[in-house]
């Protein structure tokens, strides 16, 4: 049980960090392993954000289009590392975290779809990945036999996997509580506290609370509200999950598809829990109204058809299977898909957010920002390409109307400079 | 009452003060565990295991306990079978048919057909 | 497929409801989950009671066959075997068939006339089979002719527990004892009086401690309690039985009044959380109905006037029936609500019916 701490208390911190999700929760315990008196303050529960939402995959580098060599190089330098951290947090933690090595896969519908995917298997390789192959369809049946006919191919990473982030989340809110945190929870912060030209603390609905070393935000897609300088915008996304099937170890999945009803190639993710119910997900089938829209966690009908016909059409095996819940959540996007992790501009400010595949990133971003604040700026590894001032003066003109793919083509857009070097 | 000199078929109630039971159902026969089980056309899975002193339908993954019939309202999934190859099946609001493979449940049960 | 008013629930109150509102010439589908309509009252084999208008004298079962006739003459469209799992915001009813594929209607207005669930008592081994609730008995006796058990213990002696009771011993079972948590019992004189007089002991400031058997209910242990509810050492009474009936109360069946976003109020006299309505049965969320069971547990009567209230504010919505007739069958509907919430019984639950509807003109 997280302890709930009552508002009475005094209320002198050392850190304050906005956000208790899986960011917010690994920051508290490395800051307060650290030696440092933590508060962590959260507007609804732990977890509740898309921490709490996600399909739980352990991917080290997702993308398809908005891919270079370079941003290989990026994403592997931060993730790499991210997914030791996480094979480590079972003891670290005291915690099963179910995290399974089953593989990743990046399925080919199209001949574009296998050059591009092909592409991006070249560019790893030559950043010095060796534990990727290419699936033809007889290799990719025999590896998990769930599979359709549909498929021409895929991208498989065998040491990726699943995991529970619920599981990740608790674990380190209940050991950064046994080793003094404190977290308060339905708690919404209003505004920062700052004074003598630097950050001093947040002001809540439930009262002020000060820190001494600084002000942590980890509020992913709810930054612009606190923090409109710093470009994250949120982006809704939808899962649903079945019943459990523990005879099917399904890999974690991350592809883009089209859906027979209307043509549009969208995002579509997956993977299986450890009681082995599958869990699907992507993009609402009617674009929110506008950037606050992207709150708004319902389902529409249309959502629960196409998810019912994409489960049948890549999965026919399970056709049969009885989807028991669906649900939505918002991640945190930014301009170049990285999050934003470190010092800001404001003294005692601090970025750790922007995140939309979490469970490499998030737990070694926790221990990053805490060797930021403990050891002034020394981290043990380079974090200058999630610097959060790296757009500042830069004007956004984002999509009034978007999803997830909408935001992607945008992206890769923007990069068309980048990924022409690869070629 | 004489309830107990007009039950045939095991549990079957076959004269009842108020109620007008029917003598001309269609006999079906579900296949139990392997074991031929004779039903009636028109009565749930649990009814017709009930009748033929059937009560224990599954035992749970964890604990291995035995479970059955409960709300008989298509609710509590207590009374889930597997039935026809597909786990998880509740009994208490599924029809009987005629050749029908109903199949006790061990924890969260195996969809072998998933493999073909 | 009709649309101008989706009723989920084949009860009493959703087939007076049709009916009402069929008469006016609003076009109504009715979905149930069951393969057969009639909600509770074909579980019912006792003669009601009340006025000559509400079927006194009429057992359950044949109230529900009336109504059924009633709609089938109506024409009324009725979708069995079809479970609603999603009344969305665009009053998008989703549902499937035999838990096959999904479909969907955009209805104009919904009720929900879902009913009640049965509660449950948790004890050391209440998971056993030969463990039911008495609802689950008696669908199984009076829709399957088959017999729940040959040696009946019955946990509670509410209105409930006695009726099951003398069904089961009607339908042949060896019924032991009826106990009962309180001192007194709980339910209507007349119902304890006919299982008196089939030798059947009652026994109250008793409860069930243990159900015995392996694999299934072999027996039960008892247990007095004292007045704070706390188990009597050395009281323990070991009984033989096949059959432990739960007969400890009834919730409103609301799952679908919480996922369409209708604003909800615990009310510990109508069972549970109830849909919060105004006085013609409509909920905070426009368009939306709730009439019987699931607006607050009371009985058949009160179901079949809270559907019938519905149906005509409904036709009166849809400009089928005159402000004028509509609101003075209203009044005489509302009337006779009054009258049946009359008694020590029916007194809480008429407060709290008044509080859910302030509430709703918040």
């Amino acid at each position: 049980m997280i302890k709930i701490e009552e508002h009475n208390i005094k209320k002198n911190f050392d850190v304050i960090i906005i956000g208790g999700g899986m960011t917010g929760c690994a920051s508290a315990y490395f800051l307060t392993k650290g030696g440092m008196k933590v508060a962590l303050i959260e507007m609804r529960s732990i977890c509740s954000g898309s921490s709490g939402r996600n399909g739980g995959q352990v991917i080290q580098v997702e993308g398809r289009d908005e891919l270079s060599p370079e941003m290989c190089k990026k994403k592997n330098s931060i993730a790499a590392p991210g997914k030791k951290l996480l094979s480590e947090l079972n003891e670290e933690l005291d915690f099963d975290i179910e995290y399974r090595k089953n593989g990743s896969l990046d399925m080919a519908y199209s001949e574009h779809d296998e050059k591009i995917i092909k592409q991006n298997i070249d560019w790893q390789r030559d950043a010095g990945e060796d534990k990727l192959v290419y699936l033809d369809p007889a290799d990719l049946k025999e590896f998990c036999p769930v599979f359709g006919d549909e498929i021409r191919g895929a991208k498989l990473r065998k040491d990726d996997g699943n995991v529970n982030p619920f599981r990740i989340t608790y674990a380190f809110a209940f050991a950064a509580q046994r080793l003094g945190a404190s977290i308060f929870t339905y708690t919404t912060v209003k505004s920062l506290i700052t004074g003598r030209d630097k950050v001093l603390g947040v002001r809540t609905d439930k009262g002020d609370f000060l820190a001494g070393y600084g002000v942590v935000n980890a509020t992913n897609a709810w930054t612009k509200y606190l923090f409109p300088e710093y470009p994250v915008v949120p982006c809704k996304i939808l899962a649903f999950v079945t019943e459990q099937l523990p005879t099917i170890p399904l890999p974690a999945i991350e592809t883009v598809t089209n859906d027979d009803f209307d043509r549009t190639p969208f995002l579509f993710y997956g993977g299986s829990q450890k009681d082995g119910n599958v869990i699907i997900g992507g993009p609402p089938v009617t674009l929110p109204e506008s950037m606050d829209d992207h709150f708004n966690e319902d389902l529409m009908y249309d959502d629960i058809s196409r998810f019912k016909r994409l489960y049948a059409k890549y999965w026919p095996k399970i056709k049969d299977v009885s989807l028991i819940r669906g649900w939505g959540g918002a991640l945190g996007f930014t301009p170049d898909a990285l999050p934003l992790v470190g010092r800001t501009r404001f003294e005692n400010l601090y970025m750790n957010t922007g995140f939309t595949n979490g469970m490499a990133w998030c737990p070694i971003c926790g221990q990053l920002i805490a060797e930021v604040i403990l050891k002034n700026g020394k981290t043990s590894i380079p974090i200058d390409i999630m610097d959060p001032e790296r757009f500042s003066g830069e004007v956004f003109d984002w999509p009034e109307k978007y999803n997830y793919t909408i935001l992607h083509n945008y992206l890769a857009t923007k990069h068309e400079a980048e990924r022409s070097k690869g070629y | 009452m004489k309830q107990k000199e007009a039950r045939g078929i095991e549990m079957r109630i076959l004269e009842h003060p108020i109620l007008d039971i029917s003598k001309d159902r269609k006999k079906v026969t579900i296949i139990v565990d392997g074991k031929n089980v004779d039903a009636f056309e028109g009565e749930t899975i649990a009814s017709a295991l009930y009748a033929s002193g059937i009560k224990v339908h599954r035992t749970t993954a964890k604990f291995k306990e035995p479970r059955g019939v409960f709300c008989n309202k298509g609710r509590c999934t207590d009374c889930i079978m597997k039935v026809d190859g597909c786990p998880n099946v509740r009994t208490c609001n599924t029809m009987v048919r005629d050749g029908m493979i109903v199949e006790s449940l061990e924890g969260r049960g195996e969809w072998e057909h998933l493999y073909e | 497929m009709n649309n101008e008013l989706v009723i989920i629930g084949a009860g009493p109150s959703g087939l007076s409801a049709a009916i009402e509102a069929s008469r006016y010439g609003v076009k109504v589908l009715v979905i149930d989950e069951n393969d057969r309509p009639g909600g509770q009252l074909f579980l019912q084999t006792h003669k009601f009671f009340g006025s000559r208008h509400h079927s006194a004298g009429v057992r359950g079962f044949q109230i529900g066959y009336n109504l059924l006739k009633e709609a089938e003459d109506q024409g009324i469209e009725l979708l069995l075997g079809t479970t609603v799992w999603g009344i969305f915001p665009d009053l998008k009813v989703a549902f499937s068939r035999n838990t096959n594929g999904n479909d969907s209607v955009d209805a104009k207005n919904i009720l929900i006339a879902t009913g009640a669930l049965e509660k449950a008592i948790f004890f050391k081994g209440w998971t056993k089979p030969g463990v039911m609730g008495a609802g689950a008995a008696q669908n199984m006796m009076h829709v399957y002719w088959v017999l729940p058990g040959e040696k009946a213990l019955i946990v509670g002696a509410g209105n409930v527990g006695l009726i099951v009771a003398y069904q089961l011993a009607q339908a042949g079972a060896d019924v032991i004892g009826v106990i009962e948590m309180l001192p007194r019992v709980q339910g209507y004189q007349v119902h304890a009086g006919k299982i008196r007089r089939l030798g059947i002991p009652i026994l109250t400031s008793s409860t069930i401690q243990e159900a015995l058997g392996d694999p299934a209910v072999e027996g039960a242990r008892i247990v007095r309690v004292d007045e704070q509810g706390k188990p009597v050492q050395g009281s323990e009474l070991e009984v033989a039985c096949d059959l432990i009936c739960l007969a400890v109360g009834l919730k409103p069946f609301d799952e679908l009044c919480w996922s369409s976003g209708i604003d909800m109020k615990y009310m510990e006299s109508l069972g549970g959380y109830v849909p919060i309505h105004n006085e013609s049965m409509e909920t905070t969320k426009p368009s939306v109905y709730v009439a019987g069971d699931v607006a607050g547990v009371e009985e058949a009567n009160t179901a079949m006037e809270e559907g019938r209230l519905a149906g005509i504010a409904i036709a009166q919505k849809l400009e089928k029936l005159p402000d004028k007739e509509a609101d003075q069958l209203k009044t005489e509907i509302r009337q006779r609500l009054e009258h049946l919430r009359l008694g020590t019984f029916g007194e809480e639950r008429a407060k709290a019916k008044e509080m859910l509807v302030k509430l709703n003109s918040k």
